[in-house]
């Protein structure tokens, strides 16, 4: 049967008309002569039934017989009736049924019983179809709940087949999420529950049944992917009023993206209704509610929602909600903040969200979950209007899956997958996003910005890079935040083209990455931000090939820099030439790793600092940013300085998260502390401040001994999940020609600091510089030191080494 | 018939597929593999960790093609993926008994 050429300005449902009714003809013709006879009836079932029949796809067809066709000759004639069929270029897709097994829910067979929702007689036994219908309806009523069930459970895996997003470059039309088939779930669920189909959805029929009309049509079969090729020549054809390939697509995801919530709606209603009743009473995340938010199986709902129309921080309040719970906000509260959300964002124009929100929604443990219902309820582009650039952007390559927005998307929920790696080499990267604690937010401001330059046409690294910076500047980061946040901008792509096209093997490229990423704190962010990069090109891409091939060069390249961390500064001219003469010379006499992370007003400030201790004896500067006090310490050099100091400010009750130590070559220390102050001593009580900075200056110069401090202080009670900690000491003889480097993991307490350096002292060694982290309860301590001097040898080491077993409470000696 | 499979450093595979195109061979398959010949592996430490990286990521790309073109690609590939370093990689030449084409049944070399 051959159909006239469909344009695309006609509507498709008419055509889909039109072409049912010459079926019905042509099926009840063949049936007539063939298999009409008591006991007999036709249906139309499936896509057929519903009168929706596309150009090239199968006409389901159900003949209905009092009992099973059983001799040679009733197999002959029903051979007939679809032969007849066949020639007249009809693909019949038919069954031949009892009303016996029509009305029986058989397993792994849920397409029968579905197909029959949308059955329609066409012709046969009058009685038998009375029959059929009379049964039929006590079928449904006795096994809704259970059809009802399996059919969500069959959206929800078809759903996941496709990574659970509509944001797939080339779609598929008719069972991709937001497709035609999500469309007819919410029609059979409504159906079953005896409600009506919302009519925004009915309005989504055209849209998608002209796109697959177009296809079918276009290459002469039943293709329902929506490839490259296909979306430029829809778009030349004017297909839903685009006027190119990318407008087209960002239509179409519109309305895929409206199908898909509106049967996700309809799906998570009826899963509801069908929970027991038992586990409804044990929905243990109620107790999450708020004033504002009531938590019900795992959504959140709006207690009062017409709080939205003057309440304009309510939904900056909620994404914060559901990015601290690891909530989605329910169908019907996202449907309310799309619908406020074009008001919301013209009554906030001006209003920036703010350094401090970004900061902590990207802090919070489920912030790619907020983001999502941030993109999807536009939100997202009402605070980061450069987002729009890449909403629904189709980049065509054959290596994306999915639209530069979801792809990002994916990239952060990819991060908060890794908590749940287990298994080799991807665990390397879960244990490296644990370590990456209180950075996790900048890696996450990275990968939300990373691709919003996509689509300019121009280099993409740079055009984000302009966005990102205008975007920091406009919503008020600190000046390091913003370098720390463009840098992996800048960088995104060097590890992922170091391992396509450079020697991963020399020693040339570690030394190159080293130079590019200057320390091991944004190395780590860049290894993590390129796996997530990868991973979310599509499922599979990150094989356990690239991770092993990624983890590997990250450990080279770590060892590079930390082998790097006391070669000579070679200053660059431009930056000498704006700095004043102290704080060249405080440059020229301190190893490169100082520069590392500081501003030139840093160097400034340090170098009056020595000035003034080169005067006094010792300095110190207290100063808190970025929720951490800082404390510089400068004084002149001897043996148990450093420990001192850090001893010093644990017996106030001060946790060292992270510590700097640096020898001047004029035997002048300068020592940096980051730590927190979890009693907020430091602040409720500002004469503190003084008396800390007078302690540490009084510690400094040797006047007091923190080991007298410390012995005030109650004995520390470690965290449990310190206890999982295993100690580890490892000395490497050849990362630096002029120290050895001792490398110290240990479970994280108290006093830690101190007690390691007071060790390596009393060991007669000299500590010449210091690199110390905590990542979460993990104390990560890198000491340089010598022994008169020079590197330690063998006997000096197995000696250092039981000493600080003995601080960590290690037990056997960690790996060498 | 032959097939050619090579082993090379992931790294130089663009730069092989480049040369094997310049000689009119386009049809390869490529596949990320682990391995170590001579090479072996190495250790790295980590946080006081030890990893012992002894299969080492690779690339493999096999050919399959006519007996008389064996030596001009082995040699492309070869110059191509060579650093001069231990670790560049080895190329097999096995021989091929025969060859189907599945979607119309040619067989030999019009397969290929």
């Amino acid at each position: 049967m051959t159909t006239a050429a469909w344009m695309p300005s006609e509507p498709a449902a008419a055509l889909l008309e039109q072409r049912t009714q010459r079926v019905d003809a042509l099926a009840r013709e063949s049936f007539s002569l063939h298999l009409e006879a008591p006991g007999a009836a036709l249906l139309a079932v499936g896509g057929y039934g519903r009168r929706r029949l596309f150009p090239h796809s199968d006409v389901d067809l159900l003949v209905l017989t009092a009992r099973p066709l059983s001799t040679p000759r009733e197999r002959d004639r029903a051979g007939e009736f679809l032969r007849r069929l066949w020639d007249a270029g009809l693909r019949a897709s038919h069954s031949v049924r009892t009303i016996e097994e029509c009305c029986t829910l058989q397993p792994g067979n849920l397409e029968l019983t579905v197909s029959l929702l949308d059955h329609r007689p066409l012709a046969g036994d009058a009685s038998l179809l009375g029959e059929f219908e009379s049964r039929w309806r006590r079928f449904l009523d006795n096994r809704r709940g259970e059809i009802t069930r399996l059919i969500c459970t069959a959206a929800r895996a078809r759903h996941a087949r496709f990574q659970r997003t509509i944001f797939h470059l080339e779609p598929d039309v008719k069972e991709g999420p937001g497709g035609l088939r999500d469309l007819q779930t919410a029609e059979w669920l409504s159906q079953l529950s005896g409600k009506a189909v919302a009519a925004d959805l009915e309005n989504r029929l055209e849209p998608l049944a002209s796109v697959r009309v177009f296809l079918h049509q276009a290459h002469g079969r039943d293709n329902n992917v929506l490839d490259f090729d296909s979306q430029d020549a829809a778009a030349r054809s004017g297909l839903l009023g685009a006027g190119d390939a990318a407008s087209f697509m960002r239509e179409w995801y519109r309305n895929a993206s409206a199908v898909l919530r509106a049967a996700e709606r309809v799906i998570e209603d009826c899963e509801w209704r069908e929970r027991s009743r038992v586990s409804v009473w044990f929905d243990r995340r109620r107790r999450l509610s708020t004033a504002e938010f009531t938590v019900s199986r795992d959504l959140v709902f709006l207690r009062n929602p017409g709080q939205l129309e003057h309440d304009a921080d309510l939904p900056l309040r909620l994404f914060l909600f559901t990015a601290r719970h690891g909530l989605a906000p329910a169908r019907e509260t996202e449907a309310r903040l799309e619908h406020s959300a074009a008001r919301w964002a013209a009554e906030r124009t001006g209003r920036r969200a703010g350094a401090s929100f970004w900061r902590e929604l990207l802090s919070l443990p489920h912030a790619a979950g907020a983001v999502r219902a941030m993109r999807s309820t536009g939100h997202l582009a009402a605070l980061l209007p450069e987002w729009g650039r890449i909403d629904h952007l189709v980049v065509p390559d054959f290596y994306h899956r999915f639209t530069v927005d979801e792809h990002t998307i994916v990239a952060l929920e990819v991060l908060e997958d890794l908590c749940s790696e287990t298994v080799p080499p991807r665990r390397f990267f879960s244990e490296l996003w644990e370590e990456c604690g209180r950075d996790q937010w900048q890696l996450r401001l990275a990968l939300l910005l990373h691709d919003t330059g996509k689509g300019s046409g121009r280099d993409h690294t740079e055009e984000s890079h302009a966005i990102a910076r205008a975007f920091l500047e406009r919503e008020g980061f600190a000046e390091a935040e913003r370098a720390a946040v463009l840098f992996l901008i800048d960088k995104h792509l060097l590890l992922s083209e170091a391992m396509q096209s450079r020697d991963v093997a020399s020693e040339d490229v570690h030394h190159w990455l080293a130079a590019e990423t200057g320390t091991a704190d944004r190395l780590r962010l860049l290894a993590l931000l390129t796996y997530a990069d990868i991973s979310a090109v599509g499922a599979g891409r990150m094989t356990a090939w690239r991770a092993a091939q990624l983890s590997s060069l990250y450990r080279t390249v770590h060892a590079r820099l930390e082998t790097g961390l006391d070669e000579p500064a070679s200053n660059g001219a431009e930056l000498l030439a704006i700095l004043s003469p102290a704080a060249r010379a405080l440059l020229a006499g301190l190893p490169a790793r100082y520069r590392w992370g500081r501003a030139p007003e840093d160097f400034e400030h340090d170098a009056r600092l020595l000035e003034q201790a080169r005067a006094e004896r010792a300095a110190v500067r207290l100063s808190f940013a970025d929720g951490a006090w800082h404390a510089v310490v400068a004084a002149a050099d001897h043996v148990r300085l450093f420990a001192d100091l850090a001893g010093t400010l644990s017996s106030f009750g001060m946790e060292i998260v992270q510590c700097e130590a640096f020898t001047h070559q004029d035997g002048f220390a300068v020592d940096s502390f980051r730590f927190s102050d979890p009693h907020r001593t430091l602040e409720l009580n500002p004469p503190e401040q003084e008396r800390l900075s007078q302690t540490l200056l009084r510690a400094a110069a040797g006047k007091v001994s923190a080991a007298d401090l410390l012995r005030r202080r109650a004995a520390p009670r470690l965290p449990s999940r310190a206890a999982r900690i295993q100690p580890a000491i490892t000395f490497f003889e050849d990362l630096s020609g002029h120290a050895t480097v001792v490398e110290v993991v240990a479970p994280d307490r108290p006093a830690l600091l101190h007690d390691l350096a007071a060790a390596i002292s009393a060991e007669g060694c000299d500590i010449r510089l210091v690199r110390v982290d905590t990542r979460a309860h993990k104390a990560i301590d890198v000491f340089y030191v010598t022994r008169d001097g020079a590197p330690l040898d063998l006997q000096r080491q197995d000696s250092l080494r039981g000493a600080l077993e003995r601080v960590c409470g290690a037990g056997p000696a960690g790996p060498r | 018939m032959k097939k050619i499979e090579a082993i090379i450093q992931p790294f130089k595979l663009e730069d092989v597929k480049e040369a094997l195109k310049k000689i009119g061979v386009d049809g390869m398959t490529i596949t990320e593999v682990r391995g170590h010949g001579r090479q072996k592996g190495h250790k790295e430490v980590y946080r006081g960790h030890e990893y012992q990286v002894d299969l080492l990521p690779k690339a493999k790309i096999e050919i399959f093609c006519r007996a008389e073109r064996v030596e001009e690609i082995v040699s492309t590939i070869a110059g191509a993926a060579r650093t001069g370093k231990i670790g560049d990689g080895k190329i097999f030449v096995l021989a091929v008994e025969e060859a189907i084409r599945i979607r119309n049944d040619d067989r030999g070399v019009d397969a290929i």
